[in-house]
């Protein structure tokens, strides 16, 4: 009969990784090799860093929804991770200006969430002209008309500057722009564009994610717009350009989007 | 850019093709790769994996997207799934590490946790001697090497 064997690789990496210690210690005697596999620093060191599944948790204010935060539990930082960034943080930076190739945002108190106020100053005809409008589902409207389509932009903090998360393009494209503030006074701002790896293409090109804020290490969360089954966000490094796909089992809608 | 429709044929190594779609084949990240890559060819030989195997991993594929794509929020579908996998990773042994073999080649994340953990459960309370057999290891210890490092662990043999 054919007998499989599975590299010792294999082995270590992906079995005696998910053992207890109890039987670690017993399957020392197994043999030499065993041993000193298990009692290299190297093991000892991988056993600790195997990922193991968090609790996540979900505080929404019951009088206003989108004041929501998701928090993990990160066994290796030991303590909770929040997704949200208070809107102090962004009050400082407010009345400020984003310059698109047609027109200019601004941030407006009390934006610091999907749907928010921002101001809008368009050239026409060489002159300048300012109007209001908001950001409500993905579309920046001005009273009746419509400014420009976003399919939607998130607000967060990166690097220390807010930022603007602009992802009108991930779906199709793959690319997602970032405009950050990078001097308050002179309301300069400045545009980076991100290419998702093409490895990671497929986790976006379906399905239309919105921003949910970001991590205390700089992760940008990424929470779908529908809900879908079986439950999953994304965590998207925009240092490394690394995109994470994160199952989360036993979500309902309410969990994620707040009462309905 | 990606067809759904689109079908793939997967090659095992005795040369018997499946077709499949590509959302299932792109469950194998290698297979993902060679199509990010400009693979363009619709066959893809997966020459290290036989008939048996190859099957058993594309039903598990199959299965996964097929839930994956089920829209709404439903408790029973995701433990059916779990149901389901409980299922397909009830088989002996020597199964068991062809599939965690193809799982890790194929590069089929899902199926390596799955198929590891069973073993991983499977050994948790067994002698060293059962191990040993499972994974075909010889004792290279002498009876009184292997008597003094039972002897430091021996907390670990008590039930």
């Amino acid at each position: 009969m054919d007998f499989t064997e599975l590299p010792m690789d294999l082995v270590t990496e992906e079995i005696l990784t998910r053992l207890p210690v109890k039987s670690l210690k017993r399957f020392m005697c197994v043999s030499k090799l065993w041993l000193t596999l298990i009692s290299s620093r190297y093991f000892t060191h991988r056993f600790l860093t195997v990922p193991s599944p968090r609790l996540y948790m979900c505080l929404w204010d019951v009088n206003n929804y989108l004041d929501t935060e998701i928090l993990s539990s990160a066994p290796q930082d030991a303590n909770i991770t929040t997704t949200t960034t208070p809107s102090a943080f962004y009050d400082q930076f407010r009345e400020l200006g984003i310059c698109t190739r047609r027109w200019t945002m601004f941030l407006e108190k009390g934006c610091s969430n999907l749907t928010g106020l921002l101001s809008s100053r368009a050239l026409q005809n060489g002159r300048t002209v300012y109007r209001w409008g908001y950001i409500l589902h993905g579309l920046a409207w001005d009273g009746d008309e419509l400014l420009e389509r976003f399919q939607n932009v998130g607000l967060l903090e990166y690097g220390g500057k807010p930022t603007l998360f602009d992802q009108t393009n991930l779906k199709d494209k793959g690319v997602v722009a970032l405009w950050s503030v990078e001097d308050a006074g002179s309301k300069k701002w400045s545009c980076k564009s991100l290419v998702v790896q093409p490895s990671q293409l497929h986790l976006v090109n379906t399905i239309t994610f919105n921003v949910k804020g970001t991590t205390q290490n700089g992760k940008v969360l990424l929470i779908p717009k529908d809900f879908l089954f079986p439950f999953h966000i994304l965590s998207y490094d925009i240092q490394k350009n690394d995109m994470r796909k994160i199952e989360i089992r036993g979500m309902c809608r309410r969990d994620v989007y707040g009462p309905e | 850019m990606s067809e759904s429709n689109k079908k793939i044929s997967l090659i095992s190594s005795e040369g018997e093709a499946f077709e499949v779609s590509e959302a299932v084949a792109r469950e194998f990240e290698i297979v993902a790769h060679m199509l990010e890559d400009g693979c363009s060819g619709s066959s893809i030989p997966i020459t290290t994996v036989d008939s048996n195997i190859l099957g058993k991993v594309i039903e598990y594929c199959t299965k996964h997207v097929e839930v994956g794509n089920v829209e709404g929020n439903s408790e029973k579908a995701e433990k059916d799934l779990e149901e389901f996998d409980k299922r397909f990773i009830a088989v002996e042994m020597n199964t068991l590490f062809s599939l965690i073999l193809a799982a890790n080649y194929l590069n089929v994340k899902g199926l390596l946790n799955i198929g590891c953990q069973k073993v991983a459960d499977t050994i948790k309370d067994m002698k060293p001697e059962e191990v040993r057999s499972i994974f075909n290891i010889e004792n290279d210890y002498t009876p009184a090497e292997e008597e003094v490092v039972r002897k430091e662990n021996e907390w670990a043999f008590q039930p």
